[in-house]
């Protein structure tokens, strides 16, 4: 059913785009719409995350370096951040050893950390980007020094459906959770003072041969 | 100027697609099944084709997997509501992979990509 629903809804915000600049940017007609546009986007974004949710496939390992994969996400969202007035920081390990992973799905975990932290800095901020070697592991953590998270919700954000954002899927960590699950690694929340909001993925150091733990928890 | 062949079997978001790549300078033709792609393609020989999967009577992949038995070079981008393929569109000779959206920007650049690419220098 999502993908006779996403047609029309690719339709209707395709014309919709099509006919905003026909209106002033102040008239009512032109919030109209954006209106159109904005809520077409949405739907196609929850469609998406229902369909990846029900059909999540396993990982196809390969060599990868996580930097270019962070660095892939940051392009993506360097403009968003500057029109939110967030500030981007980046704090990289100085080598990191190839990964072996899913480029695509890695990449989708961390730019789903990063537009939550984006979209939870209403009023501007920072957004830190880090990363560090830990023996056997890699850590990637995504911080925003937002309000913090509270302990209540801390144990449910990965809980599908449990989410509190408005619009959202509730599915977003949850998706995470399970990619991250599938590389045989690790995904964290918890606040600190100065960042509110510290997100962090661990992934195994692996041999390219030792695709051992990938697909454990399909 | 570059030949775009579209097929696409909605009706609206054929019309969307052939207006916005003719305002971008294109030469635009639309077509709703793969019988009628592998016609236009002997008919109109396109620089660039942007294929849906799921149609009648001959279906996307299947009008493909004909079109590179004679149309080795031909840039192919496969447009879909189907998300779950997307890790199989290289083996099935696509040069790109996208899932429909109303936001073309993502479309209009992969087409501007591929037809920067000199015929030969996508895939092996």
């Amino acid at each position: 059913v999502a993908h006779e629903i996403r047609t029309p809804l690719v339709a209707m915000g395709g014309f919709a785009r099509r006919l905003a600049p026909h209106f002033l940017e102040s008239s009512p007609e032109r919030k109209a719409v954006d209106i159109i546009v904005d809520e077409s986007a949405r739907l196609e974004r929850l469609l998406s995350e229902q369909l990846e949710f029900a059909r999540l496939s396993r990982p196809r390992p390969r060599p990868a370096q996580l930097e270019g994969i962070v660095e892939e996400v940051v392009e993506l969202v360097v403009e968003e951040a500057r029109c939110r007035g967030v500030e981007l920081l980046r704090d990289f390990a100085a080598a990191l050893p190839t990964l072996l992973l899913d480029a695509d799905q890695i990449k989708q975990v961390l730019l789903n950390l990063v537009q939550n932290g984006l979209e939870s800095l209403a009023g501007g901020g920072r957004l830190r980007l880090s990363t560090r070697h830990l023996d056997s592991h890699v850590a990637v953590e995504v911080a925003t020094d937002g309000a913090p998270i509270p302990d209540a919700m801390l144990d449910q954000l990965f809980v599908p459906f449990a989410t509190s954002k408005r619009g959202g899927s509730g599915l977003g960590l949850a998706i995470a959770r399970q990619i991250v699950r599938e590389h045989g690694g690790q995904i964290r929340a918890r606040s600190e003072s100065e960042w509110g909001a510290i997100f962090t993925v661990i992934l195994p150091v692996r041999h390219h041969q030792d695709r051992r733990g990938f697909g454990r928890h399909a | 100027m570059s030949r775009i062949l579209i097929v696409e079997d909605d009706a609206n978001l054929s019309f969307l697609y052939a207006t916005e790549f003719e305002e971008e300078g294109h030469d635009v033709e639309t077509v709703a099944s793969g019988a009628a792609a592998l016609d236009a393609i002997e008919r109109r020989a396109p620089d660039l084709l942007i294929l849906d999967i799921k149609m009648e009577p001959m279906d996307g992949l299947e009008a493909l997997g004909r079109i590179r038995e004679r149309h080795h070079h031909l840039p192919v981008i496969i447009n879909t509501a189907y998300p779950a393929f997307k890790a199989d569109f290289a083996t099935w000779g696509a040069d790109a992979y996208l899932i429909k959206s109303g936001d073309l920007s993502e479309l209009k650049a992969t087409v501007r990509r591929l037809l920067a690419v000199p015929p030969g220098g996508r895939r092996p």
